[in-house]
């Protein structure tokens, strides 16, 4: 078969459940749902992920808690970040980039890769994506489902296509038959209102929506009609940026109990920027922005960005400013009820400076055993005296952006 | 006062001095200079407070006095004017200034509010060449900062002994370091202080290949004479530690290779077309008889070049800020330069055969493409060849 592209769409089947299931395999079986808020606190959290067991009963992820345990009242909850989902992240992450370098994690839990070029060690690009997903089962125990086709559109509706667990390959030429029968919201990125306004225009379908042409569609939709139009009939956008250029990092928390003690949001702070930094150093990258984001109990939400410079990955500069520009942003009496902090405008170079002092280059050798410890020890929580004000870790993983 | 002047005098003096000037509104007679008229002739004035300038023109004085006048104004008229004899009157507070049949009318400020020259004070005096001193701030000021909080660097470091005249700048990511013999010595013991760079840059531009500077430097300041030209530079010192910069400078290396500076420069230049515009980083890989210069630009594209080169040892490689290298190769006087490397994280030290008595230092960019290539125990990144 001539693949003249080939995109792989991985996606972890319930990502946190599979992970926190290897971990305690009495939840096999069982509706879980992973969520909570900061510190434990179910009352504001929402479902971060959930068991097939759970879906049945009308449970989805981003559901706040209190409604999910209300749908599926014998769900078994497990607070988010019991695991450490990261080290699963990598290790997937580890196993793709084996096959190509051509990987993007979109996500946590999803990842495109294009197979060009790798037919001379993998062969065909169907037998690759089969070795994808064997490895992956094999070596991590996690199950995923796979998506083959020419574009990004619809290797993920491939993968959706192949749950659980599966393999399902789009060839090339077949996109448009493969979609026809599937609802419009099957299509990446086509949200509730759009396929309210596109059902009112009878079109249910994504066959219906293909035979409704382009020109209907921008029509009713604007320049995204286009989008949709071309991504369903396959010729969507087959380009796979790999994650060494992406744009940012974040992590964000929040709080069971809006807090507004300046000290223990700087613990806080200090935490994430330790997390921050640790991503940075494991991809030999410097930031050189910083972002800052708080949410005050009335919703009103700030977010702000600066430049930091030379680029950093350590964590006590990051930690510095981080704190400083939280403390000309907050109000200083407001409590928070979410706090986020993120890198971004990363360089993979940064010049070096012959007189930095010598504090810093002790650090960077310290921040090098840290990092070393807590990646041999898995979970391992060394942190620094600033961040133990700080009780809990931040309950999201670092979300990529 | 009553003066008249040439009008190339008055234009150099003018030049010489303008620059020492302070824009800022909160004293705007520095924006001023100051013309002290006696029988033999005039003094052209300047300061920014931090710098004085004074420079001795040749007039016929027919009036003695003293008056001030905006110093870009002034350049501005005195370039304007035809090759002819410039007369300079006072009336009030009005400047006459009368060229051919040209007249400009200017407001002055009264000489009583510009600052005083400062009074002189004992400390040490050595006397230099004009053409080495000349070439100790080539080879040095190319490295300090446009900017940096850091104070102590926007001076240069001047060392002074019986028999070494050093001068050091740096703005942590190059530096430069050049020393002389000075032809006199007075005073005792040695002195070590920061000279502030923008009275050294205008001091550059006055030194000849003819005469000497006398340099004397005493706790609070220092004052640069520069007797043929009747010209007098006076800066007040700035305060700190600088660097150590000593400690920075390599003294064992794995690695030394001539390379041919126009070739280099010129593979450079086209190289910096597709640096990352982020960090202006490119890669330089050493291997058997030449230097691999690469950019890669995430957006725009890359480059590749090659230059020939005298090597046949290990290959590695390199990655600088293209600007930093244009800095040295374009200061270096030879039509071949030594470059000398320890590792990839020490500075990298470039010299020239024909001044034994300056060095350039450039800090390599830690670049995440160079990590993991590192193999040897020098920590110079292995090239592909290896």
């Amino acid at each position: 078969m001539n693949w003249p592209t080939a995109i792989v769409h991985v996606d972890m089947d319930t990502f946190f459940v599979s992970v926190e299931r290897l971990h305690d395999r009495s939840l096999i079986g069982k509706p879980v749902i992973v969520g909570g808020g900061q510190d434990g606190d179910l009352r504001r959290g929402v479902v971060a992920a959930c068991s097939y067991e759970s879906r049945a009963f009308g449970v989805h992820s981003a559901m706040p808690l209190a409604q999910a345990m209300r749908l599926c009242p014998e769900a078994v909850i497990v607070p988010v970040g019991r695991s450490n989902y990261g080290e699963y992240t990598s290790r997937v992450r580890t196993i793709l980039e084996s096959f190509t370098d051509l990987v993007e994690m979109a996500s946590p839990d999803e990842a495109y890769l294009d197979l060009r070029g790798t037919d001379l060690l993998h062969g065909e690009p169907i037998g690759a994506a089969h070795h994808i997903r064997s490895r992956i089962a094999a070596q991590t125990g996690l199950p995923v489902s796979i998506g083959l086709a020419t574009t990004r559109t619809q290797a993920k509706i491939a993968s959706k296509l192949s749950k659980p667990s599966g393999l399902f390959v789009v060839a090339p030429g077949g996109e448009a038959a493969i979609v026809r029968p599937l609802s419009i919201s099957a299509l990446p990125g086509l949200g509730p209102k759009t396929a309210k306004r596109l059902n009112g225009a009878n079109i249910r379908t994504l066959g219906q929506l293909i035979d409704a042409g382009e020109e209907r569609l921008v029509r009713l939709l604007g320049d995204h009609g286009a989008s949709y139009y071309r991504r369903a009939i396959g010729k969507g956008s087959a380009q796979v940026t790999p994650s060494r250029e992406r744009l940012q990092i974040s992590t964000e928390a929040t709080f069971g109990d809006d807090i507004g003690e300046r000290e223990l949001i700087h613990g806080k702070l200090a935490r994430m920027t330790m997390k921050l930094g640790s991503q940075l150093r494991k991809r030999e990258q410097w930031a050189g922005t910083l972002t800052l984001k708080i949410r005050y109990p009335d919703f009103t939400t700030l977010t702000r960005r600066e430049g930091i410079e030379p680029r950093t990955n350590d964590d006590t500069i990051l930690y510095r400013r981080a704190r400083d520009f939280f403390d000309r942003v907050w109000d200083g009496a407001t409590p928070l009820r979410l706090l986020g902090v993120g890198v971004a405008n990363m360089g993979d170079a940064v010049q070096g400076d012959m007189f930095e002092d010598e504090d810093g280059r002790k650090r960077e050798r310290l921040l090098q055993t840290l990092d070393s410890i807590g990646s041999a020890k898995g979970n391992a929580r060394l942190i620094w005296g600033s961040a133990l004000e700080a009780k809990n870790p931040p309950a999201a993983p670092p979300e990529m952006e | 006062m009553k003066a008249t002047f040439s009008r190339q005098t008055l234009l150099s003096g003018i030049g010489l001095t303008q620059n020492i000037v302070s824009t800022s509104s909160t004293l705007p007679i520095l924006s001023n200079l100051l013309f002290e008229a006696d029988s033999s002739g005039v003094n052209l004035i300047s300061t920014d407070l931090e710098g004085f300038a004074k420079v001795r023109l040749e007039a016929t004085v027919a009036e003695a006095g003293r008056v001030t006048a905006p110093a870009k104004t002034l350049a501005d008229i005195v370039r304007s004017l035809p090759d002819d004899e410039v007369a300079l009157t006072t009336s009030g507070t009005r400047m006459t200034l009368t060229c051919n049949r040209n007249v400009f009318h200017l407001s002055t400020m009264t000489a009583d509010d510009f600052p005083e020259w400062p009074k002189s004070e004992s400390g040490v005096t050595i006397t230099i060449e004009q053409s080495d001193l000349r070439r100790l701030l080539r080879n040095t000021l190319f490295a300090m900062p446009g900017r940096d909080p850091r104070k102590v660097l926007m001076g240069a470091l001047v060392e002074v002994s019986a028999d070494r005249l050093t001068i050091v700048a740096t703005d942590g990511r190059k530096l430069g370091k050049a020393s002389t013999e000075p032809t006199e010595f007075k005073g005792e013991g040695e002195k070590s202080v920061i000279i502030p760079g923008r009275v050294l840059t205008e001091i550059e531009k006055s030194l000849g290949d003819q005469g000497e500077v006398k340099l004397e430097i005493s706790d609070q300041r220092a004052v640069f004479n520069l007797d043929n030209l009747k010209l007098t530079y006076l800066t007040s010192l700035i305060e700190g530690k600088f660097p150590q910069y000593q400690s920075v400078i390599p003294e064992t290396f794995t690695r030394e290779l001539q390379l041919p500076t126009a070739l280099v420069d010129d593979a450079i230049t086209r190289a910096a077309i597709l640096a990352e515009r982020k960090h202006h980083s490119i890669i330089l890989s050493f291997g058997s008889g030449m230097i691999g210069v690469r950019a890669q630009s995430f957006e725009d594209g890359s480059y590749e070049g090659e230059v020939g080169i005298d090597y046949d040892g290990e290959p590695f490689k390199l990655a600088f800020n293209y600007n930093y290298l244009h800095d040295v190769f374009r200061v270096a006087p030879d039509a071949t330069i030594t470059m000398m490397v320890k590792e990839s994280t020490a500075p990298v030290v470039f010299v020239c055969a024909s001044d034994a008595n300056s060095l350039y230092l450039v800090m390599p960019v830690r670049m995440h493409d160079l990590q993991g290539e590192e193999a040897e125990p020098a920590g110079v990144g292995a090239g592909d060849h290896a």
